[in-house]
Protein backbone atom coordinates (compact mmCIF):
# COMPACT_ATOMS: atom_id res chain seq x y z
CA UNK A 1 0.00 0.00 0.00
CA UNK A 2 2.24 2.19 0.99
CA UNK A 3 4.92 1.47 -2.09
CA UNK A 4 1.52 2.07 -4.30
CA UNK A 5 1.14 5.30 -2.72
CA UNK A 6 4.68 6.36 -3.38
CA UNK A 7 4.94 5.55 -6.87
CA UNK A 8 1.32 6.93 -7.98
CA UNK A 9 2.59 10.14 -8.73
CA UNK A 10 5.70 9.40 -10.82
CA UNK A 11 3.90 7.10 -12.71
CA UNK A 12 1.05 9.18 -13.32
CA UNK A 13 3.31 11.73 -14.40
CA UNK A 14 5.39 9.59 -16.51
CA UNK A 15 2.24 8.52 -18.66
CA UNK A 16 1.16 11.80 -19.20
CA UNK A 17 4.16 12.61 -20.21
CA UNK A 18 4.26 9.95 -22.60
CA UNK A 19 0.84 10.25 -23.54
CA UNK A 20 1.29 13.95 -24.61
CA UNK A 21 4.74 13.58 -26.40
CA UNK A 22 2.72 10.72 -28.82
CA UNK A 23 0.25 12.91 -29.18
CA UNK A 24 2.43 15.35 -30.70
CA UNK A 25 1.49 18.09 -28.10
CA UNK A 26 5.47 18.19 -26.80
CA UNK A 27 8.12 18.89 -29.67
CA UNK A 28 10.53 15.67 -29.03
CA UNK A 29 13.18 18.41 -29.22
CA UNK A 30 12.01 20.41 -26.76
CA UNK A 31 11.17 17.32 -24.46
CA UNK A 32 11.15 13.55 -25.90
CA UNK A 33 8.68 11.07 -24.67
CA UNK A 34 9.98 8.98 -21.67
CA UNK A 35 10.02 6.00 -23.86
CA UNK A 36 12.56 7.57 -26.47
CA UNK A 37 14.96 8.68 -22.91
CA UNK A 38 14.91 4.77 -21.96
CA UNK A 39 16.01 3.67 -25.16
CA UNK A 40 18.66 6.45 -25.77
CA UNK A 41 19.60 5.39 -22.30
CA UNK A 42 20.17 1.78 -23.03
CA UNK A 43 22.01 3.11 -26.05
CA UNK A 44 24.15 4.64 -24.33
CA UNK A 45 24.96 2.04 -21.89
CA UNK A 46 25.44 -0.68 -24.59
CA UNK A 47 27.81 1.40 -26.07
CA UNK A 48 30.01 1.46 -23.27
CA UNK A 49 29.92 5.25 -23.58
CA UNK A 50 28.18 5.71 -20.32
CA UNK A 51 30.37 3.41 -17.69
CA UNK A 52 33.09 5.28 -19.40
CA UNK A 53 31.96 8.82 -18.46
CA UNK A 54 30.17 8.02 -15.12
CA UNK A 55 33.93 6.36 -14.26
CA UNK A 56 35.59 9.68 -15.28
CA UNK A 57 33.05 11.62 -13.38
CA UNK A 58 33.32 9.46 -10.24
CA UNK A 59 37.40 9.42 -10.66
CA UNK A 60 36.87 13.36 -10.77
CA UNK A 61 34.75 13.51 -7.61
CA UNK A 62 37.04 11.14 -5.81
CA UNK A 63 40.03 12.70 -6.32
CA UNK A 64 39.05 15.88 -5.89
CA UNK A 65 37.18 15.39 -2.56
CA UNK A 66 40.15 13.06 -1.39
CA UNK A 67 42.42 16.12 -2.02
CA UNK A 68 39.71 18.80 -0.31
CA UNK A 69 39.30 16.62 2.54
CA UNK A 70 42.89 15.89 3.07
CA UNK A 71 43.64 19.49 3.38
CA UNK A 72 40.69 20.41 5.22
CA UNK A 73 40.60 17.80 8.22
CA UNK A 74 44.27 18.50 9.79
CA UNK A 75 43.84 21.87 9.09
CA UNK A 76 40.29 22.04 10.93
CA UNK A 77 41.24 19.90 13.36
CA UNK A 78 44.39 22.64 14.17
CA UNK A 79 42.07 25.62 14.06
CA UNK A 80 39.47 24.02 16.44
CA UNK A 81 41.97 23.06 18.87
CA UNK A 82 44.20 25.77 18.77
CA UNK A 83 42.74 29.43 19.41
CA UNK A 84 46.10 30.52 18.01
CA UNK A 85 45.59 28.89 15.00
CA UNK A 86 42.24 29.80 14.52
CA UNK A 87 43.09 33.31 14.99
CA UNK A 88 45.56 33.18 12.11
CA UNK A 89 43.53 31.46 9.49
CA UNK A 90 40.17 32.48 10.02
CA UNK A 91 39.97 35.58 8.54
CA UNK A 92 41.71 34.84 5.41
CA UNK A 93 39.18 31.37 5.16
CA UNK A 94 36.10 33.70 5.94
CA UNK A 95 36.78 36.06 3.09
CA UNK A 96 37.36 32.69 0.19
CA UNK A 97 34.74 30.86 1.81
CA UNK A 98 31.79 33.00 0.06
CA UNK A 99 33.27 32.71 -3.15
CA UNK A 100 31.70 30.01 -4.91
CA UNK A 101 34.18 27.58 -6.86
CA UNK A 102 32.47 28.02 -10.01
CA UNK A 103 33.96 31.68 -9.82
CA UNK A 104 37.54 30.06 -9.85
CA UNK A 105 36.79 28.31 -13.01
CA UNK A 106 38.73 31.01 -15.29
CA UNK A 107 41.90 30.95 -13.14
CA UNK A 108 41.67 27.31 -12.44
CA UNK A 109 42.11 27.25 -16.48
CA UNK A 110 44.36 30.00 -15.96
CA UNK A 111 46.75 28.03 -13.61
CA UNK A 112 46.33 24.13 -14.69
CA UNK A 113 45.09 24.86 -18.41
CA UNK A 114 43.10 21.91 -19.30
CA UNK A 115 42.33 17.85 -18.18
CA UNK A 116 41.83 16.52 -15.25
CA UNK A 117 44.00 19.07 -13.01
CA UNK A 118 41.66 22.00 -13.24
CA UNK A 119 38.79 19.70 -12.49
CA UNK A 120 40.54 18.50 -9.37
CA UNK A 121 41.16 21.90 -8.02
CA UNK A 122 38.07 22.98 -8.33
CA UNK A 123 36.19 20.07 -7.26
CA UNK A 124 38.68 20.00 -4.21
CA UNK A 125 37.77 23.40 -3.27
CA UNK A 126 34.13 22.77 -3.34
CA UNK A 127 34.72 19.55 -0.83
CA UNK A 128 37.61 21.71 1.46
CA UNK A 129 35.19 24.85 3.16
CA UNK A 130 32.39 22.07 4.25
CA UNK A 131 34.28 19.71 5.81
CA UNK A 132 36.99 22.40 7.17
CA UNK A 133 33.70 24.44 9.17
CA UNK A 134 32.02 21.33 10.57
CA UNK A 135 35.54 20.30 11.66
CA UNK A 136 35.83 23.21 13.37
CA UNK A 137 33.17 23.32 15.00
CA UNK A 138 33.09 20.00 15.63
CA UNK A 139 36.39 20.15 17.61
CA UNK A 140 35.20 23.10 19.51
CA UNK A 141 31.83 22.21 20.78
CA UNK A 142 33.59 18.82 22.51
CA UNK A 143 32.00 18.67 26.05
CA UNK A 144 34.54 19.42 28.79
CA UNK A 145 33.65 16.97 30.59
CA UNK A 146 35.22 14.48 28.35
CA UNK A 147 38.20 16.51 28.64
CA UNK A 148 38.38 16.61 32.11
CA UNK A 149 37.60 12.89 32.68
CA UNK A 150 40.23 11.99 30.26
CA UNK A 151 42.73 14.15 32.30
CA UNK A 152 41.74 12.43 35.37
CA UNK A 153 42.30 8.91 33.38
CA UNK A 154 45.82 10.10 32.68
CA UNK A 155 45.76 10.88 29.07
CA UNK A 156 48.86 12.68 27.79
CA UNK A 157 48.17 15.55 25.34
CA UNK A 158 48.20 13.13 22.35
CA UNK A 159 45.94 10.40 23.47
CA UNK A 160 43.02 13.60 24.74
CA UNK A 161 43.44 14.67 20.83
CA UNK A 162 43.25 11.53 18.93
CA UNK A 163 41.21 9.65 21.52
CA UNK A 164 39.24 11.56 22.70
CA UNK A 165 38.82 15.24 20.17
CA UNK A 166 39.02 13.46 17.57
CA UNK A 167 36.43 10.46 18.21
CA UNK A 168 34.14 13.57 20.32
CA UNK A 169 34.03 15.71 17.17
CA UNK A 170 33.29 12.70 14.49
CA UNK A 171 29.05 13.52 14.37
CA UNK A 172 29.93 17.02 13.19
CA UNK A 173 32.81 15.73 10.69
CA UNK A 174 30.70 13.40 8.91
CA UNK A 175 27.84 15.84 8.39
CA UNK A 176 31.24 18.01 6.84
CA UNK A 177 32.02 14.88 5.13
CA UNK A 178 28.42 14.24 3.67
CA UNK A 179 27.69 18.36 2.47
CA UNK A 180 31.45 18.48 1.06
CA UNK A 181 30.79 15.43 -1.46
CA UNK A 182 27.66 16.58 -2.35
CA UNK A 183 28.77 19.96 -3.15
CA UNK A 184 32.22 18.02 -4.81
CA UNK A 185 29.54 16.14 -6.60
CA UNK A 186 27.84 19.91 -8.16
CA UNK A 187 31.23 20.94 -8.84
CA UNK A 188 32.52 18.05 -11.20
CA UNK A 189 29.78 19.00 -13.55
CA UNK A 190 30.56 22.44 -14.01
CA UNK A 191 34.27 21.38 -14.46
CA UNK A 192 33.16 19.18 -17.17
CA UNK A 193 31.69 21.35 -19.12
CA UNK A 194 34.52 23.64 -19.20
CA UNK A 195 38.11 21.91 -19.14
CA UNK A 196 37.59 18.20 -20.48
CA UNK A 197 36.55 15.93 -23.09
CA UNK A 198 34.78 13.23 -21.12
CA UNK A 199 32.73 12.48 -18.18
CA UNK A 200 28.73 13.46 -17.15
CA UNK A 201 29.00 17.06 -17.74
CA UNK A 202 30.87 16.85 -20.76
CA UNK A 203 28.21 14.66 -22.25
CA UNK A 204 25.13 16.31 -21.55
CA UNK A 205 27.16 19.25 -23.27
CA UNK A 206 28.00 17.64 -25.86
CA UNK A 207 24.60 16.49 -26.49
CA UNK A 208 23.15 19.95 -26.60
CA UNK A 209 25.08 20.64 -29.53
CA UNK A 210 23.61 18.09 -31.38
CA UNK A 211 20.02 19.09 -30.08
CA UNK A 212 20.06 15.34 -28.30
CA UNK A 213 17.17 16.21 -25.50
CA UNK A 214 16.69 12.33 -24.87
CA UNK A 215 20.50 11.91 -24.44
CA UNK A 216 20.83 14.84 -22.07
CA UNK A 217 17.78 13.50 -20.21
CA UNK A 218 19.57 10.48 -19.92
CA UNK A 219 22.80 11.77 -18.57
CA UNK A 220 20.65 14.18 -15.92
CA UNK A 221 19.40 10.98 -14.84
CA UNK A 222 22.42 9.34 -14.71
CA UNK A 223 23.65 12.00 -12.80
CA UNK A 224 21.03 11.93 -10.05
CA UNK A 225 21.09 8.00 -9.51
CA UNK A 226 25.14 8.29 -9.34
CA UNK A 227 24.54 11.22 -5.92
CA UNK A 228 21.75 9.40 -4.74
CA UNK A 229 23.88 6.37 -4.48
CA UNK A 230 26.91 8.07 -3.46
CA UNK A 231 25.05 9.58 -0.60
CA UNK A 232 23.27 6.39 0.38
CA UNK A 233 26.73 5.26 0.91
CA UNK A 234 28.18 7.98 2.97
CA UNK A 235 24.65 7.88 4.83
CA UNK A 236 25.63 3.65 5.64
CA UNK A 237 29.35 4.53 6.58
CA UNK A 238 28.14 7.32 8.85
CA UNK A 239 25.70 5.47 10.70
CA UNK A 240 28.49 2.26 11.23
CA UNK A 241 31.39 5.16 12.35
CA UNK A 242 28.65 6.94 14.66
CA UNK A 243 26.51 3.80 15.93
CA UNK A 244 27.54 5.25 19.62
CA UNK A 245 26.11 8.30 18.90
CA UNK A 246 22.72 8.34 20.53
CA UNK A 247 21.67 10.82 17.69
CA UNK A 248 19.96 14.38 18.89
CA UNK A 249 22.07 14.25 22.42
CA UNK A 250 18.86 13.26 24.37
CA UNK A 251 19.24 11.95 27.53
CA UNK B 1 45.15 10.67 52.77
CA UNK B 2 43.63 13.86 51.76
CA UNK B 3 44.62 17.30 53.50
CA UNK B 4 42.94 20.48 52.58
CA UNK B 5 45.01 23.61 54.43
CA UNK B 6 43.30 26.80 54.07
CA UNK B 7 41.67 26.81 50.71
CA UNK B 8 40.21 29.92 49.14
CA UNK B 9 38.93 29.73 45.70
CA UNK B 10 37.34 33.09 44.42
CA UNK B 11 35.47 33.69 40.46
CA UNK B 12 36.11 37.73 40.35
CA UNK B 13 33.89 38.84 42.68
CA UNK B 14 32.11 35.51 43.97
CA UNK B 15 34.04 34.08 46.96
CA UNK B 16 33.19 29.92 46.14
CA UNK B 17 35.47 28.78 48.95
CA UNK B 18 36.53 30.49 52.11
CA UNK B 19 39.11 29.42 54.29
CA UNK B 20 38.69 25.53 54.06
CA UNK B 21 40.21 23.15 56.12
CA UNK B 22 39.30 19.54 55.94
CA UNK B 23 41.58 16.21 56.29
CA UNK B 24 40.10 12.87 54.97
CA UNK B 25 42.01 9.69 56.29
CA UNK B 26 43.51 6.71 54.93
CA UNK B 27 40.55 4.73 54.01
CA UNK B 28 37.91 6.81 55.21
CA UNK B 29 34.91 7.96 53.20
CA UNK B 30 33.49 12.04 53.77
CA UNK B 31 31.06 13.16 52.32
CA UNK B 32 30.56 16.87 51.74
CA UNK B 33 26.97 17.97 52.11
CA UNK B 34 25.08 21.27 51.41
CA UNK B 35 22.61 22.85 48.82
CA UNK B 36 23.66 23.87 45.30
CA UNK B 37 25.90 26.69 44.99
CA UNK B 38 27.84 25.95 48.12
CA UNK B 39 30.95 25.24 46.74
CA UNK B 40 30.91 21.74 47.41
CA UNK B 41 31.72 20.75 43.39
CA UNK B 42 34.25 23.61 43.45
CA UNK B 43 36.50 22.09 46.64
CA UNK B 44 36.07 18.78 44.60
CA UNK B 45 37.69 20.30 41.41
CA UNK B 46 40.90 21.55 43.26
CA UNK B 47 41.20 18.02 45.05
CA UNK B 48 40.77 16.60 41.49
CA UNK B 49 43.22 19.32 40.49
CA UNK B 50 41.21 20.85 37.81
CA UNK B 51 40.83 24.38 39.42
CA UNK B 52 43.73 25.49 41.21
CA UNK B 53 42.76 26.85 45.01
CA UNK B 54 43.32 31.41 44.93
CA UNK B 55 45.40 30.44 48.46
CA UNK B 56 45.27 27.50 50.55
CA UNK B 57 47.33 23.97 49.95
CA UNK B 58 45.69 20.66 48.58
CA UNK B 59 47.58 17.65 49.21
CA UNK B 60 46.81 13.93 48.54
CA UNK B 61 48.75 11.14 49.72
CA UNK B 62 51.76 13.67 51.19
CA UNK B 63 51.87 15.39 47.81
CA UNK B 64 50.66 19.15 46.56
CA UNK B 65 48.05 18.64 44.26
CA UNK B 66 49.10 21.09 40.96
CA UNK B 67 47.08 19.09 38.34
CA UNK B 68 44.58 16.16 37.46
CA UNK B 69 45.90 12.56 37.99
CA UNK B 70 45.21 8.99 37.91
CA UNK B 71 45.94 9.22 41.41
CA UNK B 72 42.94 10.80 42.20
CA UNK B 73 40.06 8.98 40.57
CA UNK B 74 37.06 10.74 39.88
CA UNK B 75 32.92 9.78 39.16
CA UNK B 76 31.06 12.70 37.78
CA UNK B 77 27.89 13.06 37.91
CA UNK B 78 27.21 11.83 34.26
CA UNK B 79 27.61 11.19 30.96
CA UNK B 80 31.16 11.23 31.48
CA UNK B 81 31.76 8.11 29.79
CA UNK B 82 33.35 8.06 26.31
CA UNK B 83 30.13 7.46 24.67
CA UNK B 84 32.49 6.51 21.04
CA UNK B 85 33.58 3.69 23.45
CA UNK B 86 32.23 0.14 24.35
CA UNK B 87 32.22 -0.03 27.65
CA UNK B 88 34.92 -2.25 27.78
CA UNK B 89 37.27 0.51 26.11
CA UNK B 90 35.92 3.15 28.66
CA UNK B 91 37.16 0.94 31.79
CA UNK B 92 40.44 -0.24 29.72
CA UNK B 93 41.43 3.83 28.89
CA UNK B 94 43.21 4.84 31.88
CA UNK B 95 44.91 1.65 31.69
CA UNK B 96 46.06 2.22 28.07
CA UNK B 97 47.37 5.53 29.17
CA UNK B 98 49.96 3.88 31.91
CA UNK B 99 50.74 1.62 29.47
CA UNK B 100 49.78 -1.35 31.61
CA UNK B 101 50.30 -4.79 30.28
CA UNK B 102 47.55 -7.62 30.28
CA UNK B 103 44.69 -4.91 30.18
CA UNK B 104 42.34 -7.34 29.12
CA UNK B 105 42.30 -9.97 31.87
CA UNK B 106 42.61 -6.79 34.30
CA UNK B 107 39.47 -5.09 32.47
CA UNK B 108 37.61 -8.82 32.92
CA UNK B 109 38.17 -8.68 36.63
CA UNK B 110 36.78 -5.42 36.87
CA UNK B 111 33.97 -5.66 34.71
CA UNK B 112 32.99 -9.01 37.37
CA UNK B 113 33.50 -7.17 40.42
CA UNK B 114 30.74 -4.92 39.25
CA UNK B 115 28.37 -7.47 37.42
CA UNK B 116 28.83 -5.88 33.73
CA UNK B 117 30.40 -8.72 32.05
CA UNK B 118 27.35 -9.01 29.89
CA UNK B 119 27.76 -5.48 28.48
CA UNK B 120 31.12 -5.57 27.62
CA UNK B 121 30.83 -4.58 24.22
CA UNK B 122 27.78 -2.31 24.47
CA UNK B 123 27.93 1.28 23.87
CA UNK B 124 26.88 3.57 26.55
CA UNK B 125 23.77 5.00 25.21
CA UNK B 126 22.16 1.71 25.31
CA UNK B 127 23.04 1.41 28.78
CA UNK B 128 20.67 2.80 31.99
CA UNK B 129 21.42 5.11 34.17
CA UNK B 130 22.65 2.66 36.45
CA UNK B 131 24.54 0.87 34.36
CA UNK B 132 26.35 3.96 33.27
CA UNK B 133 27.39 5.31 36.87
CA UNK B 134 28.71 1.31 37.34
CA UNK B 135 31.19 1.48 34.47
CA UNK B 136 32.35 5.42 35.86
CA UNK B 137 33.21 2.98 39.07
CA UNK B 138 34.51 0.78 37.20
CA UNK B 139 36.70 2.82 34.84
CA UNK B 140 37.80 4.85 38.02
CA UNK B 141 38.96 1.32 39.99
CA UNK B 142 40.98 0.18 37.04
CA UNK B 143 44.02 3.22 38.06
CA UNK B 144 44.15 1.38 41.10
CA UNK B 145 44.18 5.25 43.07
CA UNK B 146 44.35 5.01 46.75
CA UNK B 147 41.58 8.29 46.12
CA UNK B 148 38.82 8.58 44.64
CA UNK B 149 36.40 11.45 44.38
CA UNK B 150 32.27 11.30 43.89
CA UNK B 151 30.59 14.32 42.60
CA UNK B 152 27.34 13.37 42.81
CA UNK B 153 27.25 10.00 40.97
CA UNK B 154 23.66 8.88 41.62
CA UNK B 155 22.15 11.85 41.83
CA UNK B 156 20.31 11.33 38.19
CA UNK B 157 19.48 7.91 39.49
CA UNK B 158 16.10 6.39 40.84
CA UNK B 159 15.24 5.41 44.40
CA UNK B 160 16.10 2.08 44.01
CA UNK B 161 18.69 2.49 41.46
CA UNK B 162 20.36 4.60 43.55
CA UNK B 163 20.33 2.54 46.85
CA UNK B 164 21.87 -0.86 45.05
CA UNK B 165 24.61 1.68 43.83
CA UNK B 166 25.39 2.65 47.37
CA UNK B 167 25.43 -0.87 48.37
CA UNK B 168 28.15 -1.56 45.68
CA UNK B 169 29.84 1.55 46.64
CA UNK B 170 30.29 0.43 50.23
CA UNK B 171 30.97 -3.19 49.51
CA UNK B 172 34.04 -1.48 46.96
CA UNK B 173 34.93 0.64 49.52
CA UNK B 174 35.12 -2.19 52.53
CA UNK B 175 36.84 -4.69 49.64
CA UNK B 176 39.49 -1.82 48.80
CA UNK B 177 39.77 0.60 51.43
CA UNK B 178 40.02 3.39 49.31
CA UNK B 179 39.65 7.30 50.45
CA UNK B 180 36.58 8.57 49.34
CA UNK B 181 35.33 11.90 49.30
CA UNK B 182 32.01 12.39 48.13
CA UNK B 183 29.83 15.04 47.18
CA UNK B 184 26.14 15.00 47.49
CA UNK B 185 22.85 16.99 48.64
CA UNK B 186 21.25 14.23 49.72
CA UNK B 187 21.01 14.30 53.60
CA UNK B 188 20.20 10.14 53.48
CA UNK B 189 22.72 9.80 51.07
CA UNK B 190 25.16 11.05 53.22
CA UNK B 191 23.85 9.43 56.42
CA UNK B 192 23.67 6.29 54.33
CA UNK B 193 27.46 6.51 53.27
CA UNK B 194 29.40 8.07 55.89
CA UNK B 195 31.91 8.19 57.95
CA UNK B 196 32.01 11.75 58.83
CA UNK B 197 29.87 14.34 56.62
CA UNK B 198 31.52 17.80 56.12
CA UNK B 199 28.45 20.08 56.16
CA UNK B 200 29.46 23.29 53.94
CA UNK B 201 27.71 26.86 53.68
CA UNK B 202 26.24 28.84 50.98
CA UNK B 203 28.60 31.57 49.76
CA UNK B 204 31.29 31.74 50.92
CA UNK B 205 31.47 28.34 50.98
CA UNK B 206 32.94 26.96 54.23
CA UNK B 207 33.13 24.00 56.58
CA UNK B 208 29.85 24.59 58.60
CA UNK B 209 30.32 21.75 60.62
CA UNK B 210 32.14 17.77 60.58
CA UNK B 211 29.28 15.70 61.89
CA UNK B 212 30.82 12.01 62.65
CA UNK B 213 28.37 8.94 61.88
CA UNK B 214 28.83 6.64 64.72
CA UNK B 215 26.43 3.76 64.17
CA UNK B 216 27.38 0.55 61.86
CA UNK B 217 26.74 -0.24 58.39
CA UNK B 218 24.53 -1.28 57.02
CA UNK B 219 22.52 1.71 58.32
CA UNK B 220 19.24 1.10 58.43
CA UNK B 221 17.68 4.43 56.98
CA UNK B 222 14.31 3.87 58.97
CA UNK B 223 16.21 3.52 62.69
CA UNK B 224 15.78 6.14 65.50
CA UNK B 225 19.70 6.94 64.98
CA UNK B 226 19.28 7.42 61.24
CA UNK B 227 16.44 9.92 61.83
CA UNK B 228 17.85 11.75 64.60
CA UNK B 229 20.92 12.09 62.69
CA UNK B 230 18.53 13.51 59.75
CA UNK B 231 16.97 15.74 61.86
CA UNK B 232 20.24 17.31 63.03
CA UNK B 233 21.76 17.88 59.49
CA UNK B 234 18.57 18.74 57.93
CA UNK B 235 18.43 21.80 60.47
CA UNK B 236 21.74 23.18 59.48
CA UNK B 237 21.43 22.37 55.16
CA UNK B 238 17.91 24.21 55.36
CA UNK B 239 19.23 27.22 56.61
CA UNK B 240 21.82 27.34 54.51
CA UNK B 241 19.01 25.87 51.66
CA UNK B 242 17.55 29.23 52.69
CA UNK B 243 20.07 31.78 52.01
CA UNK B 244 20.75 30.50 48.51
CA UNK B 245 16.91 30.85 47.79
CA UNK B 246 16.84 34.59 49.44
CA UNK B 247 20.01 34.91 47.15
CA UNK B 248 18.17 33.78 44.00
CA UNK B 249 15.41 35.88 44.84
CA UNK B 250 17.84 39.10 45.01
CA UNK B 251 19.18 38.33 41.95
CA UNK B 252 16.21 37.90 39.86
CA UNK B 253 14.30 40.70 41.89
Amino acid sequence: MRILRAIAVPVALLLLWEALSRAHLINPIILPSPSRVLLKWIDYAKSGELPHDAISSLYRVMMGFLIGTALALPLGLAMGASRKVYGLLNPVLQVLRPIPPIAYVPLAILWFGLGNPPAFFLISLGAFFPVLMNTVAGVRSVDAIYIRAARNLGASKRALFFRVVVPAAMPHIMTGIRVGFGVAFIVVIVAEMIAVNNGLGYRILEAREFFWSDKIIAGMITIGLLGLAIDAMLARLSDYLLRWHRGLETK
Amino acid sequence: MISIRGVTKSFDDIVALDGIDLDVADGELVCLLGPSGCGKSTLLNAVAGFVAPTSGQILAGGKPVTEPGPDRGMVFQEYALFPWMTVRANVAFGLEMRGESDIRAKVDALLAKLRLSEFAERFPKDLSGGMRQRVAIARVLALDSPILLMDEPFGALDALTRRNLQDELLRIWLELRKTILFVTHSIDESIYLADRIAVMTYRPGRVKAVVPVAFPRPRDVSSPDFNAMKRELSAMVMEEQRRHEEAEARATA
